[in-house]
């Protein structure tokens, strides 16, 4: 008798302590939510440099370039730098991108064939940067565990699966989360066999701007034939939130030498 | 025996005009034979020399691997040290660089894909036709960096016209986007459809610049004294390119960077066999007839010799030895005819347009850029009809043979 007292209260201790993560779905989502609005805002602009090491190159390949965003609806880019490409600028308003050249004067839309193209030459592709899918909408979320190492502490780990109405190219996305703040600290890319593609690691947590967020970004794909190849993203001189003007998501902006 | 042998001449010349016509009939068959292997022959070289001069050279070196996916990065780096490497094997004649970038042209408002091809000002008249096989304009000059040769084909798609600019954007080996803006020198024709409807050739500086190549190079062309001779040389290239500690890199003959070409005479070949064997059925039929007619006008003859003790197998025998007799002279005939038929169509070929309008057209479109097609004539091809002809002789004789062993005397000797 006494033993079967002991056994229900151990079973409703363990009731309560489910409910206590009642729905570890929507705690997910909350968790990425938080994420996605941490790294976006509701406006961002950056200076950005670019480094793309690939083993065949004799030296890495350097860009230096400006960043205007909105959301994920707009973004704007210029090169500064290196000189032969600088001037260059992409706009994207939705999913179409654009691209001008100052050397030829030409404005060119990105045929959608060339979206899973790279991107001058970097570990991303058009996709990333045109895609309008955004975390929070079109994936849905799920805590798959934790872990702890030394430096990051606890560490949250959240599975992504998009929806099945979504029109995205992953199969399924990993975060890594640390508990203590929130930080982001690396996304596993994997396609829809289930293979790891590309890794981003979220590095340099600094405040800039007034946020708090990691400052370098590193992706390094997977896949044995691409096996040296990293991109890095380094963002300084970040202003969020300030209203930007809509004439900078113009097709006329392309053409201004900035 | 030899009364057998010297009753069948005898018999071959008893009635001059009858065998005459027979030997006639063999040696057209050996002459056809004869002229139809030479032209064709000709006209399989000419279409591989067409493109081996006009791009590919006899072989190429390039880093192992780039063939199957022209990757921007797969290069002959260092180019200048295996440039003379190569040019100590012995019959090397001539070595240059090749650049080959896959880009985007731009003209007005119209847009082409197009293979940029860098090449060397200097080296390119050694190792390709294509400085001599200017339409219009001029081939951009060594000094000259801004230049472009457009393919004719792809030049009226683009409404081009001399001193105009174009356009062109695509991808560096490093990824960065190539633009680049450059003026139209001259219109190239190389007569293959295929490339002058994507050429664009580049000065090499310029391709290896806006494709972030420094000083590398896709492919070496290597010219020999003949495409037949490339097999030899591909060893000898790879010992060398060895000895230089260059393990990277491969010499790949014609046949290997353009498997399209063979593949193209393999198929034109086929056709052609089969043309050539049904004209070599018909000739045969032709010499059956004139041996058939032959064993009928004399039926009565070898009724009488049957009835004067002739056996069978003899009658058959001289029959056999009767067509022999005629072939050899045939045949002699013949190849003297073919030979000087090969040699006419050797020294002053054969113009193709002779066959129709739009034939130079329709050739152009497989890559056959030549008006007129040269014979080419070799020692195989003089055994190879003589012994077909004499084949198809002794095949014809066998049917009468054959028949004069079941005669009836009686019969024969009432035939007529």
């Amino acid at each position: 008798m006494k033993k079967s007292i002991a056994v229900a209260v151990a079973l409703i201790i363990a009731a309560f302590t489910f409910s206590a993560f009642a729905d570890p779905q929507s705690e997910a989502e909350k968790i990425i939510r938080q994420v996605d609005d941490l790294m976006r805002g509701k406006t961002q602009y950056a200076k950005i440099k670019m480094t793309v090491n690939n083993p065949d190159w004799p030296t890495p390949y350097i860009y230096n370039m400006e960043s205007w965003s909105e959301g994920t609806e707009k973004a704007f880019i210029r090169i500064l730098s290196p000189a032969k490409d600088s001037g260059i600028t992409f706009l994207k308003i939705g999913t179409e991108m654009w691209q001008y050249l100052p050397k030829i004067d030409r404005v060119m839309k990105i045929p959608p064939s060339m979206m899973l193209g790279s991107w001058m030459g970097s570990d991303f592709t058009n996709d990333d940067l045109v895609k309008e899918s955004s975390i929070v909408d079109d994936y849905t979320a799920a805590l798959t565990g934790t872990e702890t190492d030394g430096v990051n502490g606890e560490i949250i780990i959240i599975e992504l699966k998009p929806r099945p109405e979504a029109a995205v190219v992953w199969g399924k996305l990993v975060y890594k989360i640390r508990q203590r703040d929130m930080m982001p600290l690396s996304v596993d890319f994997y396609d829809e066999d289930s293979i790891a593609i590309r890794r981003m690691l979220y590095e340099k947590v600094k405040t800039s701007g007034g946020r708090t967020i990691p400052t370098v970004m590193r992706i390094v794909p997977l896949e044995e034939d691409k096996k040296g190849r990293e991109t890095v993203l380094e963002m300084t001189d970040l202003i969020w939130d300030k209203s930007i003007k809509p004439s900078v998501f113009s097709k006329r902006n392309l053409k201004n030498a900035g | 025996m030899s009364l057998m042998l010297k009753m069948s001449w005898r018999n071959v010349w008893r009635n001059k005009r009858r065998s005459i016509i027979t030997m006639a009939a063999i040696a057209f068959c050996t002459m056809l034979a004869l002229f139809m292997l030479a032209y064709m022959r000709g006209a399989y070289g000419a279409m591989i020399d067409a493109l081996v001069q006009a791009n590919i050279g006899h072989l190429q070196v390039q880093k192992e691997g780039y063939l199957a996916d022209r990757k921007l990065n797969d290069v002959v780096r260092n180019p200048q040290e295996v440039i003379d490497a190569i040019a100590m094997v012995p019959e090397v004649k001539a070595v240059g660089p090749r650049v080959q970038i896959p880009l985007l042209v731009f003209s007005g408002n119209r847009t082409a894909f197009a293979i940029g091809l860098g090449v060397d000002a200097e080296r390119e008249p050694s190792i390709s036709n294509l400085p001599h096989s200017i339409r219009e304009g001029e081939f951009f000059a060594v000094d000259d960096n801004d230049g472009v040769v457009v393919g004719t084909l792809l030049a009226k798609n683009l409404q081009l016209k001399i001193g105009s600019e174009l356009d062109i954007t695509g991808q560096s080996a490093m990824g960065s986007i190539i633009q680049d803006r450059l003026i139209v020198r001259g219109f190239v024709r190389t007569g293959i459809n295929d490339l002058d409807r994507n050429f664009v050739i580049i000065p090499l500086a310029r391709a290896q610049e806006m494709a972030a190549l420094g000083d590398s190079v896709h492919a070496l062309n290597v010219m020999t004294t003949s495409w037949e001779h490339v097999w030899t040389m591909q060893g000898e290239i790879n010992q060398a390119l060895k000895k230089l500690g260059r393990e990277e890199l491969v010499a790949l003959t014609w046949s290997e960077v353009s498997p399209g070409i063979k593949q193209a005479i393999q198929i034109d070949a086929g056709s052609g066999w089969i043309f050539f064997c049904i004209l070599l059925v018909i000739v045969g039929f032709g010499i059956l007839n004139t041996l058939v007619m032959a064993f009928l006008e004399r039926m009565r003859e070898y009724g009488v010799m049957l009835a004067l003790g002739m056996t069978p197998g003899r009658g058959r025998t001289m029959i056999l030895y009767e067509s022999v007799f005629m072939a050899f002279p045939g045949i002699v005939a013949g190849i003297g005819l073919g030979m000087f038929f090969a040699w006419l169509a050797a020294t002053y070929g054969i113009d193709i347009r002779w066959f129709g309008e739009g034939v130079e057209e329709m050739m152009a479109e497989f890559g056959f850029p030549m008006v007129i097609i040269y014979a080419k004539l070799e020692i195989w091809m003089i055994a190879l009809s003589a012994s077909l002809s004499f084949g198809i002789t002794l095949l014809a004789a066998l049917y009468p043979a054959r028949k004069v062993s079941h005669i009836e005397p009686i019969d024969a000797l009432r035939f007529y």
